[in-house]
């Protein structure tokens, strides 16, 4: 949570707002200025594609191939030249921002990530805005950020503020994009944070739907389920789309470092020579260029056969896989979405063929893959269950689209332990944290650190022993319980006092105590000089269930941590 | 700036800074959005106009592409929908279209025309009820011009569909439907009277075929159809006198139609030898059932030799009872004993092959004479 103690410097000058209300207000404006942003980033995909390819949804035949080789290298020269920072999605760049530069995102990659993301979009590259919308939205908060001079706490936090704002707008989805920026971005859910971050999304979504309308991104038809049983045919597309996830992130994790490996000379030539696969690809299948949501409505309206939607989703990942390989600027989520709908549209086909009276609409089908190839892919799974509810407007589908997505997910995890985004940013040589290995790793807690007390370390007022008893005890220190039941502490001296006399009055010191689902790191910070701390039942706190040291907890760090580190490490 | 923000502080200036720069985005922002939404209308209508052009010239899987286009740049059009699912019905791929109609009519679920395409759909697909269900809801839906209209049309094409079933329960439903067209539909409407009369005859309600036929003749008393009608449904509700005033007119401008002149035979023959006719002296019906007897007798005695017992019996039978005019004419009973005697004797010469006309106007009679009056 951002603080006014945290402003530093800045704190010096005469200021109308205290640094918190100066973080939410800039949330609003923010979420204003990223939606303006998203609107004309989308309008201009929108605008180099009529440029290039005309208004028909089938671009001509005679430069279907020609345009996206062109403008390829057009893109790459921009690229390389001036805009190296925009390459690739956004989303890891938007965490390193937050991570490692403080915050600080250049202007030029804002402006860089505008023009080569529409430009590669545009022109049929297998990309989508989504991702360069979170960039273009965490780049402006950034800018304001620096601008007013917040502190270097905020100035970290105001990015990833920005990003859910850009992302709100992009997919008219203030919900999922702020479980995103939480559940993939941040990793950390205070109440400031939230604030700030649904203020941004909401207000990007707002001014999104004032130019560009109210409807959902994707308008599905009704879906109900056609028997219980039907929920396994969801399952197996859960599964499916597990397997096809897991294809999708490992062609990228062997190709894009190959490519990488290449001369330099090589990244002038890679997007158009992406580009001009794609256009072959195009010229028979035309739906796998670009973000591609009309075909994903049409899926969702049932328009293909089972067979051609599989084989748009095999043409969507090799060409997603290339053009984002190249290094081509552009974002993952649009792409995902294509293959969840296609994939789960097949599935969903399939069964339809062997069982027809238990399978519903293929439309259902192709938005539950959705939200699945989401699940497995990007691997934030709840944000993969509420986009799909908004980008649909369609809450009954949420039984199949949690089934689903789970199985994707626990799937792809198990056959394929990195998320794609680590496994990028370790590919580019930088060490993000993984925030789904952060989800993962267990907590130590104190009822691993704590031991039995022992009548020789847990005394009672009423039952002290005489001085010599006392003399003979082992240690300095003691956990004493007074008339009421309370736990406190003595150390020694005192304890031979009050035995000696009893009259004197002395009462044990208090101390803090401890509950057994604490974590190691409440008890270290709780335990302060304190030798030893009480660890009581949280229904009775006059119920002495153990008693930690600063030792215990360290032993227990010494002996487990590396242990539970591991488990939640990739295994590759 | 240094001097203004000795007055105000600087982080209230770059916060007015800021809005100011918002004020001027959101502006050329509007601009823009001005310029892409004329642009993405220009698009959306051309490649409608285009769809329309396709369907009008009997191009519909040209109309789907461009329909498809159209909708791209609108996609919460529900005309480009509807016609984007039109076309793809022409163009016979109708799992395709009702999808397109499902997101439609989740929106408008009282939308007639929507009501009616799903309705079609289901009809084709052979799921009546839900068929029956759209059809239903198309009849009392929405429909923005010539409500009423398009309601009868509705129900005539509903009856049809349940007529086409042929299925025990649906001819029921038909007739129902039938049944609540006729209460509605205008006296003076010739094309819709002539309908309703064809489809009543379809569902068996013959007197309410000939009422439909006969309300169109009112109108246009020599119209051929209406006559044909009339006569048919006259004929099989087993009115002959009625069959034989519309056949005639029929036969006199047709003479060399087969159908009709074999009725208009028919006809006549059967109002010869009915003896129940109103108002006829006993003498002519003891005339009418000897003459009915004497048929019978020689067609079963034709038959007796190739037949099985059963004729034979009943020949025994005949010549025990030898009937004659005056016996017949003083007691009536045994008219209605003779006539018995002659349909089970016709009924049992059947099996000997083609009858005559003479005894096929008995079996007419016959189906008269089971039928209560």
């Amino acid at each position: 949570m951002p603080t006014a103690a945290a402003a530093g410097g800045s704190a010096k000058e005469r200021r109308l707002l205290g640094e918190d209300q100066l973080f939410l207000l800039l949330s609003i404006l923010i979420g204003v200025f990223a939606g303006l942003a998203v609107v004309c980033f989308r309008m201009a995909i929108d605008a180099a594609r009529w440029i290039l390819f005309g208004s028909g949804l089938m671009p001509p035949r005679g430069r279907v191939v020609l345009v996206p080789g062109a403008v390829g290298l057009l893109v790459a020269f921009l690229v390389v030249r001036f805009f190296p920072r925009v390459r690739g999605s956004g989303v890891n760049q938007t965490k390193s921002a937050l991570y490692i530069y403080d915050g600080y995102i250049p202007g030029s990659t804002i402006i860089g990530k505008f023009i080569t993301s529409a430009l590669a979009i545009g022109s049929g590259q297998s990309l989508g805005p989504e991702d360069p919308s979170l960039q273009i939205g965490a780049g402006l908060a950034s800018l304001v950020g620096r601008r007013l001079k917040l502190s270097r706490h905020n100035l970290r936090l105001i990015a990833p503020v920005g990003a859910a704002a850009g992302l709100a707008a992009a997919f008219n989805t203030p919900i999922a994009a702020v479980l995103f920026v939480i559940e993939e971005v941040i990793g950390r859910w205070s109440a400031g944070v939230l604030g700030a971050v649904v203020l941004a999304a909401v207000s990007s979504v707002v001014v999104e739907r004032w130019f560009l309308g109210a409807e959902p991104l994707f308008r599905a038809p009704g879906y109900r389920l056609e028997s219980p049983g039907e929920l396994a045919a969801y399952a197996i597309l859960g599964v499916v789309a597990g397997l096809a996830s897991t294809v999708f992130v490992k062609s990228i994790q062997l190709l894009r470092p190959w490519l990488k490996a290449l001369p330099r000379w090589t990244q002038y030539l890679l997007p158009a020579l992406a580009g001009v696969l794609i256009g072959l690809i195009g010229r028979q299948y035309p739906q796998v260029m670009g973000a591609g949501y009309e075909y994903i409505d049409q899926a969702l309206h049932d328009q293909y056969t089972w067979e051609v939607l599989g084989i748009l989703a095999g043409l969507k990942i090799l060409a997603t896989v290339l053009s984002f390989s190249s290094g081509t600027p552009g974002g993952l989520f649009a792409p995902t979405l294509f293959i969840g709908a296609m994939v789960g549209g097949a599935v969903g086909g399939v069964e339809r063929l062997l069982y027809p009276h238990f399978t519903g609409p293929l439309g259902a089908y192709a938005l539950v893959g959705m939200g699945a190839l989401f699940a497995g892919i990007l691997r934030a799974p709840m944000t993969s269950v509420f986009l799909v509810l908004e980008i649909s407007g369609n809450y009954a589908i949420i039984l199949p689209v949690i089934i689903s997505n789970a199985l994707a997910y626990l799937i792809s995890r198990s056959l394929q332990p990195t998320p794609i985004f680590d496994l990028l940013s370790r590919q580019d040589g930088i060490d993000l944290p993984s925030l789904e290995q952060d989800r993962e790793r267990a907590v130590l807690r104190v009822e691993d650190a704590m031991h039995a007390p022992t009548p020789q370390m847990a005394l009672r007022l009423d039952d002290l022993p005489p001085p010599e008893g006392v003399e003979s005890l082992p240690g300095e220190f003691f956990l004493v319980q007074d008339r009421s039941g309370y736990w406190g502490g003595m150390s020694k001296a005192r304890l031979l006092e009050l035995a000696s006399d009893r009259a004197s009055g002395a009462r044990p010191q208090e101390l803090p105590h401890l509950h057994p689902d604490h974590s190691l790191d409440v008890a270290m910070r709780r335990m302060g000089e304190w030798p030893l701390l009480p660890v009581v039942h949280r229904a009775d706190g006059n119920k002495l269930v153990g008693v930690v040291s600063l030792a215990d907890i360290l032993e227990t760090y010494r002996n487990r941590g590396p242990a539970l580190d591991e488990l939640a490490e990739p295994a590759e | 700036m240094a001097k203004l923000s000795k007055v105000i502080p600087r982080e209230t200036l770059l916060l007015a800074g800021l809005i100011a720069v918002i004020v001027v985005f959101f502006s050329v922002t509007t601009f823009a959005a001005r310029a892409y939404h004329r642009k993405q209308e220009q698009f959306g209508a051309a490649w409608y106009e285009r769809g329309e052009a396709a369907l009008r010239q009997s191009r519909p899987s040209e109309a789907v592409a461009d329909f498809r286009n159209a909708l791209a740049y609108s996609r919460d059009n529900d005309l480009y929908r509807l016609r984007l699912a039109q076309a793809l019905m022409a163009d016979h791929r109708p799992q395709e279209a009702r999808s397109h109609l499902l997101s439609l009519w989740e929106k408008e679920p009282g939308d007639g025309t929507l009501n009616l395409e799903l309705a079609r759909l289901a009809a084709m697909w052979g799921d009546t009820p839900q068929a029956v269900r759209y059809y239903h809801a198309a009849i009392y839906g929405v429909w923005p011009d010539e409500p009423t209209a398009h309601r009868w049309q509705i129900r005539f094409e509903l009856s049809e569909y349940l007529l086409q079933r042929n299925t025990p329960q649906d001819p029921k439903a038909a007739q129902a439907e039938l049944v609540a067209l006729a209460a509605v539909l205008p006296p003076q409407d010739v094309a819709a009277q002539m309908r309703l009369g064809t489809l009543f005859l379809q569902a068996g309600l013959y007197p309410r075929a000939l009422a439909a036929f006969r309300a169109a003749l009112a109108d246009q008393p020599n119209l051929m159809p209406a006559l044909e009608g009339a006569s048919e449904a006259a004929f099989r509700m087993g009115d002959y006198a009625t069959a034989r005033h519309y056949l005639l007119p029929i036969v006199a401008q047709k003479p060399k139609d087969e159908h009709f002149l074999e009725l208009l035979n028919l006809s006549e023959l059967v109002i010869k030898l009915d003896p129940s006719e109103r108002g006829l002296p006993s003498q002519e019906q003891a005339r009418r059932a000897l003459q009915d007897f004497q048929f019978a007798l020689v067609r079963a005695q034709k038959c007796a030799p190739a037949s099985a017992s059963g004729v034979a019996v009943l020949l025994e039978q005949a010549k025990s009872i030898r009937p004659n005019e005056k016996s017949l004419a003083r007691n009536p009973d045994a008219i209605a004993k003779t006539m018995d005697l002659v349909f089970k004797l016709e009924k049992a010469s059947a099996q000997c092959g083609s009858a005559g006309l003479e005894d096929k106007a008995l079996g007419l009679l016959a189906q008269q004479w089971e039928t209560p009056r």
